[in-house]
């Protein structure tokens, strides 16, 4: 009985998280990793990776809480262990900030995370702009060195890595894939002509200020200040619909004001960098199988695109749910076409 | 006016600036000289970096310089961390002087396998080698000046003219006045790089002693990790076996620690004493009075509390310009 083919296709974090889950539990598969970009020219690169979410708007909250549960517990293992650094994976306590008291003052994951709890007034002394605040420890996951070791883990379940661009499903099917997973974030729209999906860009800059150890969300997520490893991501922008992949300057200057209203010593901090990224974004991430008929032949597709900003924060969730996916399309399979 | 402060750690510089702030106005002209054999950063308190505890008037005051534009200088900064028991215990008595005091919950201890209690608070930190500088040139700035030199005993300063001597002298303050109190409280720490470490995680044993369970205490540049406390030893140099135990308890602790780079380990021995002494004493060398002020015998906690202590040693400045009628009472 040959092995069945499998194709994850994409290599961000969500492609990346997906390909190994595969690898490693669906031993009688073998499994490739395809995308035209990877680690560091992802988008996933340009992330903080600060674990934090919106709901989707159509998504049961269950569904969502258990991608985020997933995720989180997953990477806090890791955190605790000695893969932590390689990993790139390290605890992240800090404050969301609102100017006025929220509707909903505990966010559909707030139990997921450590110690959720309002701040005191005492703690909200040092932000004057705002009424209201959370205190919680998340994960903090830098996919530079993320992706990294997820190849590593993929590499060591028999995956294969290969670089090449996706025009269509069709040659997929023609190189001879039973299963495609579609993991192409952005590049979905074209791959799979998805006019829902479309971009937000965001900019980020990269600062040296190590004395700062706390994250800073300002409410929405406008801006947000998330110290790393190397450096301290501040950002940011929210652009929908705009593909420009370079720094704009007026952003930088923006994002510093804002940030350093929020956190004045940053004024002192010196500018390390500046990236942009395109947040692969939908109203709803689309995460279900389908089977198509493509050259003659019958293949399972499972998608697993437009996480938008939330796709660090939900990657080994939605991989999880995937691969159960797979493995419905596995046991549905004729026995004939195994041959 | 002639002051002389004896030893340039946290106490002495931090005495210094409270005596300045207070008096110079006052007293016209006052001069503040500090004498030190060793000065930044070869100081017991360049080796410490301090978190929780505070006493309330030293973390109020540091708090206050948290927005300005010298906070980075001066070497202070925010961070979070966790303060684990292996049994459960009463609160302790620092939560009044930390942000954001609760209890551990459940799922955060399951991140540090046994220890079954502890608590989670936000702490003002304070690098000592950063500070230190930092008080140096506040001080000279204001005329201060340094002088670096050993003193014998409290008559040559007095002979050479000084009306006030403040003792900030630490461990070796045996030295200058016998007190059968004082102790070194030997520590060891080991200085690494792992910059994804953003909490301290601080043990507490009531068997062992607090300094003697592991603790990591992330700084702006690289991580502390210690513990060790050694009553009575007197060695300044380090020691590979402790180096051992503390490295291999640390790393059980905390696993990521694993690949973390050594960088160097660091000795400096804590000036222990059944309490601080922070009084005023007038002693007489020959025909000469003169007023001496102590504040020393910290333990492992001088930084914590300085600004509290040289408060309080300004203070009794003040009780003796009083008493010798060197200034109006009015104008205290």
């Amino acid at each position: 009985m040959k092995r069945v083919k499998v194709v994850v296709v994409g290599a961000g974090v969500v492609g990346s998280s997906t390909a190994v889950c595969i690898a490693e539990t669906l031993t009688n598969c073998s499994v490739t990793l395809m995308g035209d970009r990877f680690t560091p020219d992802t988008t996933s690169d340009i992330a903080a990776g600060i674990l934090i979410c919106a709901p989707f708007p159509d998504i049961p909250l269950e569904r969502q809480q258990k991608w985020f549960k997933d995720t989180i517990d997953h990477l806090l293992t890791i955190a605790q262990s000695e893969e932590a650094s390689d990993a790139g994976v390290l605890l992240s306590s800090g404050w969301q900030l609102h100017k006025s008291v929220p509707v909903d003052k505990k966010p559909f994951w707030s139990e997921f995370v450590l110690g959720f709890r309002t701040m005191t007034d005492q703690e909200l002394k040092r932000f004057p702009n705002h009424k209201f605040g959370q205190a919680f420890t998340t994960v903090k996951c830098e996919c530079s060195n993320y992706l990294p070791w997820l190849e590593k883990r993929f590499r060591k379940a028999g995956g294969q890595v290969v670089k090449q661009k996706v025009n269509n499903l069709q040659e997929l099917s023609t190189q001879g894939y039973d299963v495609i997973v579609n993991c192409s974030g952005l590049g979905a729209k074209t791959l799979v002509e998805d006019s829902q999906v479309y971009p937000v860009r965001g900019q980020v800059l990269k600062v040296h200020a190590p004395w700062l150890q706390h994250f800073i969300r300002d409410g929405e997520g406008q801006s947000y200040i998330y110290p790393g490893m190397h450096s301290v991501t501040i950002g940011g922008t929210r652009q929908a619909d705009d593909w420009r992949l370079e720094p704009d300057p007026g952003d930088s200057q923006n994002i510093l004001e804002r940030c350093s209203r929020l956190e004045p010593s940053l004024r002192r901090a010196r500018v390390l960098g500046v990236s942009v990224g395109l947040r692969p974004s939908r109203k709803n991430v689309r995460l279900e199988r389908e089977l198509l008929l493509l050259g003659g032949r019958q293949v399972d597709v499972v998608h697993n695109y437009g996480h938008g900003g939330w796709g660090v924060t939900l990657s080994w969730g939605t991989a999880l749910e995937a691969l159960s996916l797979v493995r419905q399309c596995l046991y549905q399979r004729p026995p004939s076409s195994r041959l | 006016m002639r002051v002389a402060v004896i030893g340039a750690g946290v106490s002495g510089l931090s005495t210094a600036q409270s005596i300045f702030e207070q008096y110079h106005s006052l007293i016209i002209p006052l001069t503040i000289e500090v004498y030190a054999d060793r000065f930044t950063p070869l100081t017991t308190s360049d080796g410490a970096i301090s978190a929780c505890k505070w006493c309330k008037e030293t973390f109020d005051y540091l708090l206050s310089f948290l927005r300005s534009p010298d906070s980075i200088k001066m070497g202070i900064f925010l961070q979070s961390g966790y303060n684990l028991c292996s049994e459960s215990a009463p609160d302790p008595s620092f939560k009044d002087s930390v942000l954001g005091f609760r209890t551990l919950t459940e799922r955060e201890l399951e991140l540090f396998p046994g220890y079954s209690y502890g608590w989670f608070n936000t702490a003002l930190m304070v690098e000592g080698k950063t500070y230190l500088p930092w008080l140096m040139d506040w001080l000279r700035e204001r005329g201060v000046k340094f002088y670096q030199r050993k003193i014998e005993s409290f008559k040559e300063l007095v002979d050479s003219g000084v009306d006030i001597i403040i003792n900030c002298t630490g461990v070796r303050s045996g030295d200058l006045q016998f007190d059968p109190e004082l102790t070194p409280g030997r520590g060891q720490i080991l200085k690494v790089q792992a910059p994804w470490l953003k909490h301290w995680i601080i043990t507490h044993s009531f068997t062992a002693g607090t300094y003697n369970a592991p603790y990591i205490i992330p700084g702006s540049q690289s991580v502390v990790v210690g513990g060790c406390f050694q009553i009575g030893n007197w060695s300044e140099q380090n020691n590979s076996e402790d180096h051992q135990r503390i490295w291999e308890a640390a790393c059980k602790l905390e696993p990521s620690l694993k690949h973390a780079q050594i960088v160097e380990d660091w000795t400096g021995l804590r000036p222990v004493r059944s309490k601080v002494r922070l009084v005023r004493e007038s002693m007489q060398s020959g025909q000469s009075k003169f007023e001496v002020i102590h504040n020393y015998g910290h333990g492992g906690f001088g930084l914590t509390i300085h600004r509290g202590c040289a408060q309080e040693a300004a203070r009794l400045f003040g009780e003796i310009l009083e008493l010798k009628d060197w200034v109006p009472k009015s104008s205290l």
